[in-house]
């Protein structure tokens, strides 16, 4: 048992190091945005004629701007402004994409913002949510949900291997150790849910 | 000499990698709950949106144009933590309306500016939300205690704690000879895949 174990929390962090590293360093990158400079991109901003843009903006909206403008990235829902217009915004790596669509649906400005390499780091930590972007995006959001899973076999196999190594033979810290941090997270959630 | 210095290397690198563990293993199920959240929307970890508290008293104030000044001098009257976030700010048919906000609970405050008469009502977000917002707490809220503040070292210490323990797990298991074949193998595809992945999602889209 002890084999399997330590074998599932070796191999199944081997396979997910690479997204799990990308995803704490780019945590800390965010955590200290102050060291790495927010950075400037560069913006441009173009006008153009809609021809048969569908009525109903969802996700026949969305393809028809990528398709047509040749906009990457994974979209969000439309959002329907006061004043009838409407706006799409397309993220990618790097790159975003803002379209504000007029009221008459005639025209429509797209605004590209080629970002700083802090929030290609910010894009890559914050994608979440399947749809959108297609197969390539969901793969994406697929993988980061296997980062999460990870985390929580690593933890519980890693205690469950530190029960089976150490603790038959009796390990004081270790056990003080765990205690203390369950009841310091606990501690914070109950201290936030008076406060 | 190498193979007794390698020998302590690898048992310095277990120590701190299995005690770490057992000190970050609370943040580490908090990450893993909190990321499958933000993908799945779970119903237990979103907001409460029960209003369970709500109190009058007077409240002695002095006049002035500035809104913050004004919302923040209410949340230390109520000694409350949190922010006072200016958009939640205004003035209508002489009532004062403003919020207090944290990641555990919400106050809605509604001050009668010729009374003095405060009105304050209390939502709590509940303990999924709170669980959640633990992985974002990455920084002190303003006028909490020293527990709740702590949280964002804590937080920064798990981060670089992850960082140490996928490298160095790599590194103590490449020390055995059996499976090192087959783990290197299993990382270095699993790695570049992951790298080549990335890299054109960033390039390509």
């Amino acid at each position: 048992m002890y084999t399997l174990i330590r074998k599932v929390h070796v191999y199944s962090g081997f396979s997910i190091a690479g997204f799990l590293l990308m995803y704490f360093l780019t945590g800390f990158m965010l955590t200290h945005h102050q060291w790495f400079g927010e950075g400037e991109g560069k913006e441009e901003e173009k006008t153009v004629q809609l021809e048969a843009l569908p009525e109903v903006l969802g996700k026949e909206g969305i393809s028809y701007f990528r398709e047509t403008f040749y906009l990457k990235g994974k979209a969000e829902r439309p959002q329907y402004r006061d004043n009838g217009e409407v706006m799409l915004e397309y993220q990618k790596p790097g790159t975003r994409y803002e379209v504000l669509i007029a009221p008459d649906r005639q025209t429509a400005k797209i605004h590209t913002f080629h970002e700083s390499a802090y929030d290609v780091g910010v894009v890559l930590h914050r994608m979440h949510g399947y749809g959108g972007g297609g197969l390539l995006y969901d793969v994406y959001i697929f993988m980061m949900d296997l980062s999460s899973l990870s985390l929580i076999l690593f933890a519980v196999t890693g205690v469950f291997l530190w029960l089976k190594l150490k603790l038959s033979k009796g390990d004081p810290l270790g056990i003080a150790l765990l205690v203390l941090s369950i009841g310091y997270t606990i501690g914070v959630m109950y201290a936030l849910l008076l406060a | 000499m190498a193979t007794g210095m390698n020998t302590r290397l690898k048992n310095w690198l277990l120590t701190i990698h299995l005690y770490g563990g057992l000190i970050f293993f609370p943040y580490l199920v908090i990450f893993g709950l909190s990321g499958l959240h933000l993908n799945h929307d779970f119903a237990v970890f979103q907001e409460q949106q029960i209003w369970e508290t709500q109190e009058t008293q007077h409240f002695t104030f002095t006049h002035t144009e500035d809104k913050q000044i004004l919302a923040d001098s209410i949340k230390h009257a109520l000694g409350l933590i949190g922010w006072a976030p200016w958009w939640d700010q205004y003035e209508k048919d002489g009532i004062f309306y403003n919020s207090v906000i944290h990641f555990g609970a919400e106050y809605r405050m509604e001050l009668t500016l010729a009374t003095g008469k405060l009105q304050w009502r209390r939502r709590s977000k509940g303990w999924g939300h709170v669980l959640h917002s633990l992985h974002f707490l990455g920084e002190g809220i303003p006028q909490a205690s020293l527990l709740i503040n702590s949280w964002q070292y804590y937080q920064h210490a798990s981060v670089l704690y992850v960082i140490f323990a996928v490298l160095s797990g790599l590194w103590l298991f490449l020390r055995r000879k059996t499976e090192r074949v087959l783990g290197l193998w299993v990382a270095g595809i699993a790695f570049s895949a992951s790298l080549f992945y990335m890299l054109y999602l960033y390039l390509i889209g």
